[in-house]
């Protein structure tokens, strides 16, 4: 990997992602421009303070951290195609794995941008810096947080990159080489989301976090949503590109989906059990989100949509013959992505806050500078992931690739 | 989770995450069982011989006088804010010279309300004394008391809160938490004819937790005013 | 400390798990790994420098220039050097006693600047032998928030969004949970047939507020008080999330205090004004406490239904109230060990 090579790669990277069809430009521009509206947004944000948002003193975190609590899920799930093709040889996952990790890299990138525009002092997170600043680890479950975060998602752009710069210089890659990263990246991707889900989980003050489920039903919700979007993804892909996507991957996946989206619905119902067979004081936050609280039920529509498409969804996708017809397939999947994005969002970052530690019950209403900027990150998730799949693909059909590279690299090394 | 043809290979793995998992949470949770510090268990260990800040200069300027109880040898170590010095008119011998004749309406004390547990138990001459005025306030014995040691007469019907006051959990520290103690005299928040406290209006008004207000709702209202 | 002295003491602490729950800066051991932390630092203290130029070249080369442009305004420049020294100084904790005092002549000359008149900010550190405590008396309150108000003006707190520390909330008689009580109430109080309970923040012995602090921006001092940097947390509102009793407020635009009410006895850690996007909350009025003083909620009550003191004085009459009289905390069952508790007559 001379600097050379790297530098003709990035710059063969970069023509790649920059040309296209019309449709391609088109989308990439409007992503740009709501990115734009979104940097806007959020430079008004800066301006005013937090306060041009819906939250205040007792629902701290709203969409941003809602979001970003979704998109860890997402990033995680991408393990779900990386365990069977890298460790497991089941090769049928192959050039899907590829635009999973690339899922995960946008979704982390997001994440990130959430924290980022969820701080009051943006400009002061210097302070983390250990030496420089202060960063409390292992106390703070945020340093932990921030440090398998960042260690993440240098995972899943390094294996990839190695992936695609051999094949890209018609190199086998080298299973040492690379393997052992990609073991390490499975436990991390657990890791990240167990992470996550104890920054909530540990904290007393809030009954409805404060327990043990919430971990493991990140994960299933995760391991359904994640998949349920890839699935999305390759469907597009398959659709719009001449990159074939085989019929075998989109069955695998869909099975995935299903277990991990009935493991949801289970754990669901065993949290519902509990909260609403004899509630208790703990239980109101639950008792908030699903029927309202003393005349604030700013939730209730969204919750109770989530879950009828979580039930509709799942149904769907228990039924074989239903399962297997691709339209049914893709859309049960956008619902059940939607469904899980109302549900570990909003449904579950906020209840917590309601009613507050001492009985306050406030609702919660995004403000429209929290909906562009929510919109803005988004777009630039997309832009990104945009762009890592296109030059995923060409260079996985052969179409960017270094002059005088060998090209007969069977598929099955990816 | 099936993945045909991988079945073992993966259980292996999914063992393997499930002991290191395990792992994780015994190395975070330490051989000891975790349990809170109590303040209780600070304090035991750490109590002892106070070297608070220094606060001569806060209660220099304070009028107090040590406290008694009668019938106690030692006198106690701490101060009351004094009360003779704040009346206009006590003692009640500079301006009666004669016995008073209750029945008749109070000319100079027109503004004096009694609402103190009754009258037919108060009345004024349960602590003052109209007869030779030779002091202002008297105990249910008839022996005089001065007025800077109020507490004493009061302490007579209300002696919880006597004994609550001389500990500190009734009535009220002045000026320093640390170095020489100072209290207010019950006559220092009660007023002695009418020692409940009154309904009035609270001077700041709370935001209601569910109420957002658009920034350009706030006002922003003069000092001192009811609705600071 | 040698740096491979340091290194494995590091790595001792790792491989001591019993040790590692005790990286804590609140408590002895913790606060002395912290220092040597900051011992550490300070020897380092041009590296530091060098690293965060480094960091922030293209910035400190604007911020040079900025500097260059207004040198004819003398007072300007020195300003901006002021506010660029301000935005790269330490977590206070790490402070050495100099810095601290530099500090505080910038932050002087920079309030001066802003709300015409200096402020005096001290950094009177804790004393031994004292934990401070408090206790409320709720069957003293009539609900009058002649605390609320006093703390309103001896903390700076921000008019512009009606902040308050302390609330009040009004109970029916009968009642327990605060979830059925008014903390926003207004009309004539007492009302019959109803109690009064104030909180705040009740400066708990295991603050879970100061576990989750990413950056340590928010510790608990020797005396008991629980303390926030201003100037280096930031916003992340983690602490709020994990505060059980409602005791933190977050300033979501820039706090408004009209310059003639603004409080000038200041400490560091106290009520010195804060800017946008940081967190703050109840000091015990750490300003007046540390000098001998009562807090100002406590000065104003006018029924003496609050008791402030030194738990570990024997004969505070915080002790008095915890032995004789009847007292309970809020949500005692998670272990925070509020150093707050209620009493009845
Ligand atoms: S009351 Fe809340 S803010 Fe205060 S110390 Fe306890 S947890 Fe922290
Ligand atoms: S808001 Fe500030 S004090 Fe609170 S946890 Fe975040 S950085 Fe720390």
């Amino acid at each position: 990997m001379s600097p050379t090579h790297l530098f003709q790669f990035f710059g063969d990277a970069f023509l790649s992602a920059t040309r296209g069809r019309l449709a391609y430009h088109v989308w990439m521009g409007g992503l740009t421009f709501l990115m734009l509206l979104g940097a806007y947004a959020y430079s008004v944000q800066l301006q005013e303070g937090l306060i041009v948002t819906g939250m205040n003193d007792h629902i701290s975190w709203g969409m941003y951290i809602s979001n970003f609590t979704f998109l860890v899920g997402l990033a995680a799930a991408a393990v779900m195609l990386v365990l069977p093709t890298y460790i497991l040889d089941d090769v049928d996952f192959g050039g899907a794995v590829l635009i999973g990790e690339g899922v995960a890299v946008a979704a982390l990138v997001m994440c990130l941008a959430f924290v980022t525009v969820d701080l009051g002092g943006p400009h002061r997170v210097w302070h983390m810096i250990p030496k420089l600043g202060y960063f409390n680890w292992p106390r703070s479950m945020l340093t932990w947080d921030v440090l398998v975060l960042n260690g993440y998602l240098a995972l899943n752009v390094m294996v990839p990159f190695y992936l695609l710069y051999s094949r890209y210089h018609g190199v086998k890659p080298d299973k040492r080489k690379y393997v052992p990263f990609v073991v390490l990246s499975v436990f991390w991707a657990v890791g990240i989301h167990l992470v996550t889900a104890f920054l909530y989980a540990g904290l007393p003050a809030r009954p409805f976090w404060h327990n043990a489920l919430l971990g493991p039903r990140f994960l299933a919700s995760a391991f359904a949503a994640g998949p349920a979007f890839i699935l999305m993804l390759l469907g597009v892909i398959d659709r719009f590109t001449d990159y074939g996507i085989r019929v075998v991957i989109f069955d695998k996946l869909a099975l995935i989906i299903t277990v991990a989206a009935q493991i949801n619905l289970v754990m669901l119902g065993s949290e519902l059990f509990v909260e609403f067979y004899q509630p208790t004081e703990h239980a109101e936050s639950a008792v908030y989100l699903f029927f309202g609280l003393n005349g604030h039920d700013a939730l209730v529509p969204w919750i109770r949509s989530a879950v009828a498409l979580n039930l509709g969804a799942t149904l769907c996708l228990s039924i074989h013959p239903l399962r297997r017809r691709r339209g049914i397939l893709l859309a049960a999947s956008t619902l059940l992505f939607l469904a899980v994005w109302i549900e570990k969002g909003m449904g579950l970052v906020v209840p917590g806050f309601v009613p507050g530690p001492l009985g306050d019950v406030v609702d919660y209403h995004p403000s429209w500078v929290e909906i562009w900027v929510t919109v803005g990150i988004w777009a630039m998730g997309f832009f990104i992931l945009s762009g890592l799949v296109k030059v995923a693909i060409a260079i996985e059909t052969g179409r960017m690739k270094a002059k005088g590279g060998d090209q007969e690299v069977p598929t099955e090394s990816l | 989770m099936a993945f045909p043809g991988n079945r073992d290979r993966h259980g292996r793995h999914l063992t393997r995450m499930c002991l290191l998992s395990l792992l994780m949470l015994v190395g975070c949770s330490g051989p000891k069982p975790p349990h809170p510090a109590r303040v209780a268990d600070t304090i035991a260990a750490h109590e002892g011989p106070v070297q608070g800040p220094d606060t001569a200069h806060l209660t220099a300027e304070l009028n107090r006088v040590r406290a008694e109880f009668p019938g106690r040898l030692q006198a106690a170590d701490f101060f009351v804010e004094t009360r003779v010095n704040q009346l206009k008119q006590a003692p009640c011998a500079q301006c009666h010279a004669a016995p008073v004749d209750l029945d008749k309406a109070p000319k100079a004390h027109w503004d004096i309300q009694l609402e103190h547990a009754g009258n037919h138990m108060m009345q004024c001459s349960t602590c003052h004394d109209p007869g030779d005025h030779k002091s202002s306030l008297i105990f249910l014995s008839g022996a005089a008391l001065s007025m800077d040691h109020v507490y004493q007469q009061c302490g007579q019907c209300h002696f919880e809160q006597l004994r609550d006051w001389e500990g500190g959990a009734h009535g009220q520290r002045v000026a320093a938490w640390s170095g020489e103690r100072v209290v207010r005299n019950c006559t220092g928040c009660h007023d002695p004819h009418q020692p409940a406290f009154p309904k009035r209006w609270p001077v700041h008004a709370a935001r209601p937790a569910d109420e957002t207000l658009p920034i350009q709702e706030i006002s922003h209202p003069e000092e001192g005013s009811a609705h600071d | 400390m040698t740096k491979s002295s340091s290194i494995k003491t590091w790595v001792r602490r790792l491989l001591n798990p019993e040790a590692l729950r005790y990286l804590a800066a609140d408590d002895p051991e913790g606060d002395r790994s912290f220092a040597e932390g900051a011992a550490q630092v300070m020897d380092k203290q041009l590296d530091r420098r060098q690293a965060l130029k480094a960091i922030a070249g293209a910035g400190a080369a604007g911020a040079a220039l900025v500097q260059a442009a207004c040198a004819p305004l003398g007072g300007r420049s020195e300003e901006a050097q002021h506010r660029w020294e301000e935005f790269f100084k330490k977590n206070y904790r790490l402070m050495t006693e100099t810095e601290r005092a530099e500090t505080v002549t910038r932050l002087t000359k920079l309030a001066a600047d802003d709300r015409g008149g200096a402020p005096h900010i001290q950094t009177t550190p804790a004393q031994p032998g004292v934990l401070f405590g408090y206790a409320f008396n709720i069957s003293k309150c009539k609900g009058y928030q002649d605390c609320v108000k006093a703390c309103i003006h001896e903390n700076n707190l921000d008019r512009g969004e009606n902040m308050q520390y302390i609330r009040i909330f009004e109970i029916e008689n009968g009642q327990q949970s605060l979830a059925s009580a008014n903390g926003s109430y207004y009309h004539e109080v007492p009302a019959d047939g109803h109690y009064y309970l104030g909180t705040q923040c009740f400066h708990c012995e295991n603050p879970p507020c100061v576990d989750v602090c990413p950056v340590g921006a928010t510790w608990k001092e020797e005396d008991g008080i629980v303390v926030v940097d201003y100037d280096w947390c930031i916003g992340c509102r983690y602490c709020q999330a994990a505060c059980p009793y409602f005791g933190r407020r977050f300033n979501w635009s820039a706090p408004q205090v009209p310059p003639e009410s603004v409080n000038r006895e200041q400490h560091y850690l106290g009520n010195r004004p804060r800017k946008k996007g940081v967190m703050e909350k109840c000091t015990f009025c750490i300003q007046r406490t540390r000098q001998g003083k009562l807090p100002a909620c406590v000065e104003a009550c006018p029924t003496g239904a609050r008791v402030f003191g030194n738990l570990l004085d024997p004969n505070s009459e915080i002790r008095y109230v915890l032995a004789n009289k009847k007292v309970f905390r809020l949500k005692e069952e998670l272990g925070t060990e509020p150093k707050f508790w209620y009493f009845t007559d």
